[in-house]
C-alpha cells in the first residue's frame, strides 16, 4: 500500500469516527439553531433602516425649578410641549408625552417610561434621564441635537415646525444610522454626528471592512460556520490523541505504516471533516436563510485552504499535549472558543472596537471570516489571493511547529 | 432427553450442611422488558462460608447481587440478610453488607487513601475508627505502600484490589463478589483469592460470583450454577460436579481452518449427537456415557477431517457439568451441539 | 443529622473532584477570567454613558442615570463582564450535571447505594454540589476581574451578590432539570456548551434587547440569563433590593422548577 492510499485510508476511517460520533446533529442543529437565533436576535442590530417593536416611552418635562409662576417657567413649558411636539413626529420610534419633572424621574426609575428629558431654561438645557445602555436615549439625544442645533434658544415657532418637517422627511434615525446607535448604546461609539471624542470612539464599523454591509442572517451563517468548522476538525484529530492512548497508533506503526503517513492521515481527515462540514453548511444556509456564498471558486479555494490551516492548528494542539484525547479535547475546545470570541464567530466585529478588529486580524479563524465575507459580497479569487496566501503560510508553520514538536518529544523519550 | 436433565433440580436444602445461613436469597423472579432475568433463584449461605454463583455472561449472576444488595427490586421474591429483609429493611440489610461491584466503582482521580475514606463517610464510620480500618484494609490489599498514589497510576491488578478493599469498609458480615478478578494477572488474582479465603475464615459469609470454574473449585464450599435465570444445579462442589456421572471429556486443539468454516462445523454437530463445543483453540465434546463412547466419537472426527493430534480425555469438572446440563460454553456461552441432541 | 452530614461529605467531594481535573479548572475559571479580561480591554475606553465624557454638555444635552448617581455608570462597563459569568456559570453546571450519570456508570453511585445511602440523598448531595461548584467559580471569576479593575461593588454588596447568588441558585436548578432527562455525556456537553451563548445573546446579556424583535423579547421571560441581567440592573441602574426582588424571585422559581423536574427523571434510576 502507498504512503497516499494509508494516508487517505487513515483519514476515512477518523472521519468515519467523527460521523458515527453524532457529529451531524451537534455539526449541523447547533451551528444551525445558533444561526437562527442570533441571526433573529440581531437583524435590528444589522438593518440599515432600524425601528424599536414598540415606541420608546418619552416623558418631557420642565426643571423643577422652572415650574415657579414667571415668564422663564412659561418659557421652559413651553419649550417643553414644543419637543414633546417634536418628539412625537418620530411616531415609529418615539411615543411622548409631558410630566412633571419628578415624576418623569419617577417613570425611568420604575421603568414605566424608557427615557426622561429636563427641559431648563440655562445650561444644560436638556437633561436626558435613561439607564446607562439605552437605545432610546442614544436615539433620542441624537434626535434632540439636531432640534437644539437648529433652534437655538431665539428659535420661533414656525422654524421649528420647519426642523420638525425636515426631521420627519428624512426619515428617523437617519437611513444606516442604527448601527451606530446600538453601538453608542453599548458604550463603543457614539451616535452619529457627536462630537470629535465621540467619534473617535468610533467602533470599526467603518464602511470599508468586509462585515460592514453584510446582514445578521449572511453574518452568522459564515461566522458560525467558520467557528464550527474549527470544532470539526479539531474532533477528527482528537481521535489520532485517542489512537496514541489505546495502543492503536502502535498497532497501526507496526502494521508498516510510517509516523509521517499516520500523522498526516491525521491532518488529512481533519481538514476534510471541515471542509465537508463547511460545504454541508454553505447549502443548508443557502436554502434556509438565503444566504449567498458568492463565487463557488473561491469559496472552495478558501474553505480547503482555510480547513488545511485550522487542522495544522489541532495538530500543534494535539502535538504539544501529552497523549490524553480527553486533554487534547477540552484544550481545542478552550483555545477555539477563545478564538471565536477574538475571531468575531460570538460576538459581531461591528460591536467591536476598531483596535479590537485590527489586533485580532491575523487570526486564522479571522482571515476566514473576512475572506468568506469578501467573497459572499462579491470578491473573485484574485480579491482574496492575500487571505489564501496568508492561510496557506499559516498551515505550513503550524504544520512545521507541530512535527518539529513530536521530533523533539520522541528524541526525549516523551 | 440427556442424562443429565434429571439434575437440574437443587440438591437437597440450601442450608442442610452449613450453619444457620446468615444471607437467604427466597424465590427470586426480576424481569427486564420482556428478557426474564431471574427466574425462581434460592440458595442460603452461612457464616465463613464462600459461596459460588457459577455462570456464564448474562446467566443472571449480576442481578442477583444487584437485589441482594438492594441495588434493584425483585418482581417477586425477598433476600434476608442476618434476619434483615432487602425489600422491608433495606437499610439495615445494608448495613451487613458488603458489596464489590464487577465494574471498578472507585474514582481514578483520587488516591488509594482517599478513596477509601470517602466511602467510609458514607458508611458512617467515625474518624477515628475510619483511620484504622482504612489501614487495615490497606495491608489486607497489598496497597499500604501506594495509598497515597493517584489510583489512575495504579495496575489493573491494584484497582481490583481496591475494588475488594472498599467493600470490606464497615466490618460486613456477608460480602458479595460480582467477578472480582476480571481482567488481572495471575498475582493479583491469586492475592485477592486469598484474601477471599481469609476473610471467610474470619466467618464473614461470602457470595462470589464469576464465570472461572478454576475459582470456584479453588474457593467455595458450595455452589449454584445458573442460567438464563435459573439455578440449574446447587449444592457442595462435589455433589454438583457428580452430576456428570461417567461423563468425560474429550479435548483436543482445533484443526487449522475447521473453525472458520461453520459449515464444517455445523456438519460434525450434525454427525456427532453429543454435546460439542468449539472454542478458539479447541474443540471438546461430552462423552456422557464415559470413555467407552470415545472409539465411535474419535471415527466420527476422522471422517470430518479432524486432526487427533494432542488429544486428551479428561474427567468432569465444573465446566464440564456446565456443558453438559446446557450445552453452552460457561465462558462465552457459545452454543453447542447439544440441542441436536435433543 | 446523619443525612445532612452525608449530603454536605457528598457534595464537598463532588466539587473537589471537579476542580482537581485541570481541564476544569481552564474551562470553569480560566476561560471566562481570560474572556472578560479581554472584554474589560474593550470597555476600558469606552466606560458609562455614550454622554459622559463626549462633550455632549457643550451640544447643551446632559446625562443622567435614573437613580442619579455614579454609581450606574459603571453598569455598562460590567454588564458584559457579567454576561460572560453568566455564559460560564451555565455552562460550568449544565456540563458538570452530568457527574451523575458518570458515577452511574462508573459503579460509584450503585456502590454509595449499596452502602445504604438513599438515593433521595445522592441528588440532593449532587444538587449541592453544583451550587458548590458554582460558588467557587463565582469567588475566582468575580475576585480575579474585582482586582483587574471590575468595579463590581460600586454599588455595594447586595447589587452583584444576589444577581450572582441567583443566577447560580438557577444554573444548577436548570442544570438539575437537565441532567434528569438526558443522560448522555457528550449531549449534555453540547447543551452546556451551546446552550447558555444562545441565552445570553437572547437574554440582553451583551446588547440591549431592544434590538430583538417582539417575539424574542417575549421569550426573554423564560430565560433564566434575562432574569440574572436584570437583577444585576436593579441593583446598579434602578432601585437596588426593591427592583432585584421580583427577578431574584424569578431566578429562584428556576432553581425549585429545575430541581423539582430533575428529581422526577432521577427518581427513576432509584431501585
Amino acid at each position: 500500500m502507498s504512503a497516499a492510499r494509508q494516508v487517505g485510508a487513515i483519514a476515512v476511517h477518523h472521519l468515519h469516527r467523527v460521523l458515527r460520533g453524532g457529529a451531524p446533529v451537534w455539526l449541523v442543529v447547533i451551528p444551525l439553531a445558533l444561526i437562527y437565533v442570533l441571526g433573529v436576535t440581531m437583524h435590528g442590530f444589522f438593518a440599515a433602516e432600524y425601528a424599536p417593536p414598540e415606541p420608546y416611552r418619552v416623558l418631557v418635562a420642565p426643571a423643577q425649578g422652572a415650574q415657579d409662576a414667571g415668564e422663564r417657567a412659561a418659557a421652559v413649558a413651553q419649550r417643553a410641549v414644543t419637543i414633546v411636539e417634536h418628539v412625537s413626529h418620530a411616531r415609529e420610534y418615539f411615543s411622548a408625552s409631558l410630566a412633571a419633572a419628578e415624576q418623569a424621574r419617577r417613570a425611568v426609575l420604575d421603568r414605566t417610561a424608557d427615557v426622561a428629558v429636563i427641559v431648563s431654561d440655562e445650561e444644560p438645557q436638556l437633561t436626558i434621564v435613561a439607564p446607562p445602555e439605552s437605545i432610546a436615549a442614544a436615539s433620542l439625544a441624537h434626535h434632540l441635537r439636531r432640534f437644539l442645533a437648529a433652534s437655538g434658544s431665539e428659535q420661533s415657532g414656525l422654524e421649528q415646525s420647519g426642523l420638525e418637517q425636515s426631521g420627519s422627511e428624512q426619515g428617523f434615525p437617519p437611513s444606516g444610522a442604527a448601527g451606530r446607535e446600538i453601538q453608542a448604546a453599548a458604550g463603543t461609539a457614539a451616535p452619529a454626528g457627536t462630537a470629535a471624542p465621540a467619534e473617535s470612539m468610533a467602533a470599526g464599523a467603518g464602511t470599508n471592512t468586509p462585515w460592514s454591509g453584510a446582514g445578521a442572517f449572511e453574518y452568522f451563517s459564515i461566522a458560525i460556520t467558520v467557528m464550527f468548522m474549527t470544532f470539526a476538525a479539531h474532533s477528527a484529530m482528537t481521535y489520532s490523541a485517542q489512537d496514541r492512548k489505546t495502543g492503536a497508533y502502535l498497532r497501526i506503526r507496526s502494521m508498516g505504516v510510517s509516523r509521517g503517513t499516520y500523522l498526516a492521515g491525521g491532518v488529512v481527515s481533519a481538514a476534510a471533516i471541515g471542509t465537508a462540514f463547511a460545504l454541508t453548511m454553505a447549502v443548508v444556509t443557502g436554502a434556509l436563510f438565503r444566504v449567498d456564498w458568492g463565487d463557488p471558486v473561491a469559496w472552495f479555494l478558501m474553505t480547503v485552504t482555510g480547513a488545511a490551516s485550522i487542522a495544522a492548528l489541532s495538530f500543534c494542539i494535539m502535538a504539544v499535549l501529552p497523549a490524553n484525547p480527553k486533554t487534547v479535547e477540552s484544550a481545542g475546545g478552550t483555545i477555539y472558543t477563545l478564538l471565536a470570541f477574538l475571531g468575531g464567530s460570538t460576538v459581531p466585529l461591528n460591536i467591536m472596537p476598531d483596535w479590537f478588529a485590527r489586533l485580532f486580524a491575523w487570526l486564522p479563524n479571522r482571515r476566514m471570516l473576512d475572506a468568506f465575507l469578501a467573497i459572499a459580497q462579491g470578491a473573485s479569487v484574485q480579491a482574496v489571493s492575500g487571505d489564501l496566501a496568508a492561510l496557506a503560510g499559516i498551515a505550513a508553520a503550524l504544520l512545521a511547529a507541530g512535527w518539529a514538536v513530536l521530533a523533539v518529544a520522541r528524541k526525549e523519550g516523551v | 432427553m440427556s442424562v443429565f436433565s434429571s439434575a437440574t433440580a437443587p440438591m437437597g436444602a440450601a442450608g442442610s450442611r452449613a450453619p444457620a445461613p446468615l444471607v437467604a436469597v427466597d424465590g427470586l423472579r426480576k424481569r427486564f422488558g420482556a428478557t426474564v432475568a431471574l427466574d425462581g433463584v434460592s440458595f442460603a449461605v452461612g457464616p465463613g462460608e464462600i459461596f459460588g454463583l457459577l455462570g456464564p455472561n448474562g446467566a443472571g449472576k449480576s442481578t442477583t447481587l444487584a437485589i441482594m444488595a438492594g441495588l434493584v427490586r425483585p418482581d417477586a421474591g425477598d433476600v434476608h440478610v442476618g434476619g434483615h429483609s432487602i425489600s422491608r429493611e433495606r437499610q439495615q440489610a445494608q448495613r451487613l453488607l458488603g458489596v464489590v461491584p464487577q465494574g471498578l466503582a472507585i474514582y481514578e482521580e483520587y488516591t488509594a487513601w482517599q478513596n477509601l475514606n470517602y466511602f467510609a463517610a458514607l458508611r458512617g464510620i467515625d474518624k477515628p475508627r475510619r483511620r484504622r480500618q482504612i489501614g487495615e484494609i490497606l495491608a489486607i490489599t497489598g496497597l499500604t505502600e501506594v495509598a497515597h498514589r493517584k489510583v489512575a497510576g495504579f495496575s489493573g491488578g491494584m484497582k481490583r484490589r481496591l475494588n475488594i478493599g472498599i467493600g470490606l469498609l464497615g466490618d460486613p458480615k456477608v460480602l458479595l463478589l460480582d467477578e472480582p478478578t476480571v481482567g488481572i494477572d495471575p498475582q493479583s488474582r491469586r492475592h485477592i483469592l486469598d484474601s477471599v479465603r481469609r476473610l471467610a475464615q474470619g466467618g464473614m459469609a461470602v457470595v462470589y460470583t464469576t464465570h472461572y470454574m478454576e475459582e470456584v473449585e479453588y474457593l467455595c464450599s458450595r455452589v449454584a450454577i445458573i442460567d438464563r435465570g435459573r439455578i440449574i444445579a446447587h449444592g457442595p462442589i462435589d455433589e454438583v460436579r457428580a452430576l456428570a456421572g461417567d461423563a468425560v471429556v474429550l479435548r483436543l486443539p482445533s484443526p487449522q481452518g475447521f473453525m472458520d468454516d461453520p459449515g464444517r462445523l455445523a456438519a460434525l454437530r450434525r454427525a456427532l449427537p453429543l454435546p460439542v463445543e468449539a472454542t478458539a483453540g479447541e474443540l471438546r465434546v461430552v462423552l456422557p456415557e464415559g470413555s467407552r463412547q470415545a472409539p465411535e466419537v474419535i471415527g466420527t472426527l476422522q471422517r470430518h477431517g479432524v486432526a487427533l493430534d494432542g488429544m486428551r480425555l479428561e474427567s468432569p469438572n465444573l465446566e464440564t457439568v456446565f456443558l453438559a446440563l446446557t450445552g453452552k460454553a460457561l465462558r462465552d456461552g457459545t452454543e453447542t451441539g447439544k440441542g441436536d441432541v435433543e | 443529622m446523619a443525612s445532612l452530614k452525608r449530603i454536605a461529605w457528598m457534595s464537598t467531594q463532588a466539587a473537589l473532584r471537579t476542580y482537581v481535573a485541570a481541564e476544569s479548572l481552564v474551562w470553569i475559571i480560566g476561560m471566562p477570567i481570560v474572556l472578560s479580561l479581554v472584554l474589560s480591554l474593550w470597555m476600558g475606553g469606552a466606560s458609562g454613558s455614550p454622554w459622559a465624557d463626549a462633550g455632549l454638555s457643550d451640544a447643551g444635552i446632559a446625562y443622567e442615570t435614573p437613580r442619579g448617581d455614579a454609581a450606574a455608570l459603571e453598569y455598562p462597563a460590567m454588564s458584559r463582564v457579567f454576561g460572560v459569568y453568566l455564559i460560564f456559570v451555565f455552562s460550568a453546571l449544565i456540563t458538570r450535571s452530568g457527574a451523575i450519570h458518570e458515577e452511574a456508570r462508573r459503579g460509584t453511585l450503585q456502590r454509595a447505594l449499596a452502602m445504604g445511602v438513599p438515593h433521595w440523598e445522592i441528588v440532593a448531595a449532587h444538587g449541592t454540589g453544583l451550587v458548590l461548584v458554582g460558588l467557587v467559580q463565582a469567588v475566582a471569576f468575580f475576585g480575579v476581574t474585582g482586582l483587574l479593575g471590575t468595579p463590581w461593588l460600586a454599588s455595594g454588596w447586595s447589587a452583584v451578590a444576589l444577581p450572582v447568588a441567583g443566577a447560580i441558585l438557577a444554573a444548577a436548578g436548570v442544570a438539575v432539570g437537565i441532567a434528569g432527562f438526558v443522560r448522555s455525556g457528550p449531549l449534555l456537553q453540547m447543551i452546556g456548551g451551546g446552550g447558555p451563548s444562545m441565552l445570553a445573546m437572547m437574554g440582553g446579556a451583551f446588547f440591549p434587547l431592544d434590538v430583538a424583535p417582539a417575539g424574542v423579547q417575549r421569550l426573554a421571560f423564560l430565560n433564566p440569563v434575562h432574569w440574572a441581567v436584570e437583577a444585576l440592573s436593579g441593583g446598579f441602574v434602578y432601585k437596588g433590593l426593591e427592583s432585584q426582588a421580583a427577578p431574584l424571585a424569578v431566578l429562584l422559581l428556576f432553581a425549585v422548577a429545575g430541581a423539582v423536574i430533575g428529581v422526577q427523571g432521577l427518581r427513576r434510576d432509584e431501585a
